[in-house]
């Protein structure tokens, strides 16, 4: 079965990851992506470089793509890149805003090329406002959107830490931009016209916190105003990162109980999470915990003076619980039951968990310079159109003339590009 | 103009987040979206409730939808979701793998109705596999798929620390099911066919760490491979989570030392600044900034080895440096000097104060609603903007079931068939 974006091709100018995760999701979903890169390559395959040009971050967010490198700084490889776009349906660039006007690679200059051109941009704070010029990156604007200090983790030197490992920001854009691609060629299918898609780091980190960034007057006069006050009143007073989130941490929170059943706690060899979400599912672990005298469910009011000691005696006494069986004995007891817990996994296992295998997350790929590689692989699994590919990451340069020659280009023309420099990798990278 | 969906119409049976935020994103892109839910509502109406059965989280993951409440465990209120499927063009479901099949509406029951239907089913850990069947959540897929501790984060007592300012597995499974749902559109529009659509929690958190859960013999043997055996080791003899994290932390402290010096958070002197470099062109710009020159900071030069025995020695008297300088001016005027120099830095933001920031203002990502019963509200609006076909949020969340007569009117019930079907308790939240 072909993909559903089966024929589709796409040109793909960027770096890093949320260019480049967009064009693996759609690669995933059977588009032909062409991947445009730079004499000197793309800047992640040098972000724990395990080979020349090759790192596990580039192999991870660039596989299912062929890779050419086009040397768009001169206006002979934008000419280059000009004469292959109208044989393109979508184009994918997170570059700076400027950038793409700088080396013609703008959408009104590719429009022009191309009338029903897909064109994305991705950028870190967006293409107008009093940012829009400023550099971004994931953890930038992890911090710029609140999301760091939402998180509320302060390293030991009393600075902010990024919410995690991954990059939360760049893969909500990322997968924005993919949406946007579909939607727009299923646009396109039905009235043959083309268009540009913006999405944005700090839109991506603002929906991350949809829930928490709103404004619900109602709502937020007992909850939010009293934080903003004393947030304001702090920094007024010239208070540390680490003051201010400790501050915000000791607020009267609505959601102390829910936390207790919604948290992490160490077992005898690990530590095993809870994820109740519903009175059924603290039932469910109460029962497996054999808790039997805990009343923050039934009309308990968590702002109330006693909440704090009462929640605290119950987290205590599940704790405690916890601390004295394994992991294999609390698991056995909570799946029992039904209640959502898991253990704390690590990653670096990840590749072998039977759950992982028996949905063939990470399928084995070939990479021609480095071999057989497994990899994070689809997404989304659909029953009439295939999804996943089995091609690994582009080498640097590794299809430049096939491509071109793929576009209309002789042989002749490829030769006398690559001796100017216009194609190819540059040779002293 | 309208939206890229215009015209589409999706019918949900979703709660919490990963379903709902799915019918939200479809919804920006102009689909036509109607949740249905139980007489007791989704529970996401119950977390952190500030009026009967509304919450600010049900507010935001839900918006732009219409709402009817359906008893499912009714036959009549089944054979309703029977009717209405053969003019829907999307079903979204996120329950635990067993459920649709038990109130008759998985994809083999609907698909007879309504043979094109793009059906969708979320699940936590997807439809077979050993863990199936298991109940799961942000949390569960936090912890379950590595994400939790390759964030190497762990609490005063020992335990892991999860990712809090977010739920990033729920975000990543409604994100791919949307994408998935419009490439099915697409792909129905060029053949005429529909399908069923799986996606999963583990799937989407699997998808956040796919730079690291890869494995990549080459390159393993040399990093990856010490951290298993030291792992395993600590594991033999039944040592804590703490041990297996300093066990599993020391290689990555060593190898990503030099990159995290300028990708991370410092204190100024009147707050904290972030930041996120990731070209040698990038930390050359902050070096610039801070006035260090490549005697104060070897780590980008040729010779630098983040694996010999003294790279830890130097990152830290770097790192030192880097702190003492930024600790002696204020936020702004770093900031600004880092702009100046095309440097990726920022101020770290709160987010409940997000709403008043200018460059947020300046793209319209805030958007105003009117929500029937609470009154005017400001929410996240769509993540990205179109130029033919313009996303937008269509409304406010729909009280419980605020249009469940109107829908039912819509789709050729008469005012007596839904009478009778409110009276017996098929369709509506009935007296109670």
């Amino acid at each position: 079965m072909p993909g559903p974006l089966d024929g589709i091709k796409v040109l793909e100018l960027a770096q890093i990851i949320a260019g480049p995760f967009c064009g693996t999701a759609l690669a995933d979903l059977g588009a032909d992506v062409v991947k445009l890169e730079s004499p000197q390559g793309d800047a992640s395959r040098r972000i724990g470089q395990f080979a020349p040009g090759e790192s596990k971050a580039f192999h991870g967010l660039n596989r299912g793509k062929r890779g050419i490198v086009v040397d768009l700084s001169s206006t002979h490889g934008q000419s280059v890149a000009h004469r292959l776009i109208p044989q393109f349906d979508v184009f994918v660039t997170n570059v700076r805003p400027g950038v793409a006007e700088r080396i013609a690679m703008d959408y009104d200059t590719l429009a022009r090329l191309r009338s029903d051109l897909i064109y994305l941009e991705v950028t870190g704070y967006g293409t107008r406002g009093p940012s829009a010029q400023r550099a971004g990156s994931d953890v930038v604007v992890q911090a710029y959107s609140g999301l760091l200090a939402g998180d509320m983790k302060v390293d030991r030197r009393g600075a902010p830490e990024p919410i995690t490992a991954s990059a939360p920001s760049d893969y909500v854009a990322a997968l924005g931009g993919a949406m946007g691609v579909c939607a727009a060629l299923f646009h396109r299918q039905r009235t043959g016209e083309g268009q540009c898609i913006s999405t944005t780091l700090l839109g991506a980190g603002l929906a991350l916190q949809a829930p928490w960034a709103g404004d619900v007057p109602v709502s937020d006069a007992i909850l939010i105003e009293p934080l903003r006050r004393m947030m304001a009143e702090m920094r007024e007073a010239g208070a540390t990162y680490a003051e201010l989130i400790e501050a915000r941490r000791s607020r009267p929170n609505q959601g102390r109980a829910f936390r207790i059943y919604y948290a992490g706690y160490p077992v005898k060899d690990g530590a095993i999470i809870l994820g109740a979400l519903t009175p059924q599912n603290r039932d469910q672990i109460r029962r497996a915990l054999d808790i039997v005298d805990d009343p923050t469910d039934d009309d308990f009011n968590a702002i109330g003076p006693d909440a704090e000691a009462i929640v605290a005696r119950i987290e205590e006494q599940i704790r405690a619980k916890l601390a004295s069986g394994t992991m294999q004995e609390w698991m056995a007891k909570l799946d029992a039951v039904g209640a959502p817990a898991s253990p704390v996994n690590w990653l670096e296992d990840m590749a072998d968990d039977p759950q992982v295998a028996a949905m063939d997350m990470m399928p084995t790929i070939d990479h021609p310079l480095t071999g057989a590689e497994r990899q994070v692989g689809p997404l989304v699994r659909m029953s009439k159109t295939t999804t996943g590919s089995d091609r690994a990451s582009p080498p640097l340069d590794a299809d430049t003339d096939a491509v071109l020659r793929e576009h209309g280009f002789s042989d002749d023309e490829i030769g006398s590009l690559r001796s100017a420099g216009v194609i190819g990798a540059d040779a002293s990278g | 103009m309208p939206g890229a969906l215009d015209g589409i119409k999706v019918l949900e049976v979703t709660q919490i987040i990963a379903g709902p935020m799915c019918g939200v994103m479809l919804s920006d892109l102009g689909a036509d979206v109607i949740k249905i839910e139980s007489a007791a509502g989704d529970g996401m109406r119950l977390l952190g409730q500030f009026a009967p059965h509304e919450s600010k989280g049900y507010h935001v993951f839900n918006r732009g939808k219409r709402g009817i409440v359906l008893n499912l465990q009714n036959a009549d209120g089944r054979a309703v979701v029977h009717r209405l499927i053969r003019e829907m063009d999307v079903f979204l479901i996120n329950a635990r793998p067993g459920v649709p099949e038990r109130l008759g509406i998985d994809y083999d029951s609907l698909r007879p109705l309504n043979p094109s239907l793009i059906y969708l089913e979320n699940t936590a850990y997807g439809p077979s596999g050993p863990s199936a069947h298991r109940a799961g959540a942000d949390i569960i897929a936090q912890a379950y798929s590595g994400l939790m501790a390759g964030d190497e984060k762990v609490d005063e007592h020992g335990g892991p620390d999860l990712i809090t300012a977010t739920t990033p597995a729920d975000f990543a499974a409604a994100m791919t099911s949307s994408i998935a749902v419009c490439a099915a559109l697409f792909h129905r529009e060029r053949t005429g066919e529909g399908q069923k659509i799986d996606t999963s929690l583990l799937a989407g958190a699997m998808m956040l760490q796919n730079a690291f859960a890869s494995r990549l013999p080459v390159s393993d043997a040399i990093m990856l491979q010490p951290v298993l055996d030291g792992l395993a080791a600590v594991r033999e003899r039944g040592g804590s989570y703490r041990e297996m994290l300093a066990a599993k932390g020391g290689i990555r402290a060593l190898v990503g030392g030099a990159f995290l010096l300028y990708y991370g958070g410092y204190q100024t002197s009147d707050g904290a600044i972030m930041l996120g470099c990731v070209t040698p062109t990038n930390r050359n710009q902050v070096r610039d900034a801070l006035g260090l020159g490549p005697d104060d900071d070897p780590t980008d030069s040729g010779d630098f080895n983040a694996m010999a025995e003294d790279s830890a020695e130097i990152v830290a008297r770097v790192r030192a440096l880097i702190s003492e300088r930024f600790a002696a001016d204020t936020t702004e005027n770093w900031v600004a000097k880092l702009d100046q120099a095309g440097a990726p830095a920022a101020q770290v933001n709160m987010p409940e104060e997000m709403v008043d920031d200018p460059q947020v203002q300046a793209l319209g990502i805030m958007v105003d609603l009117e929500h029937p019963i609470t009154g005017p509200e400001t929410m996240v609006g769509p993540p990205f903007d179109m130029s033919a076909t313009p996303t937008a949020a269509r409304g406010s969340s729909p009280p419980l079931d605020g249009d469940t007569d109107e829908v039912l009117a819509q789709y050729g019930y008469s005012a007596e068939e839904i009478a009778s079907l409110r009276a017996s308790g098929a369709v509506g939240i009935g007296s109670g």
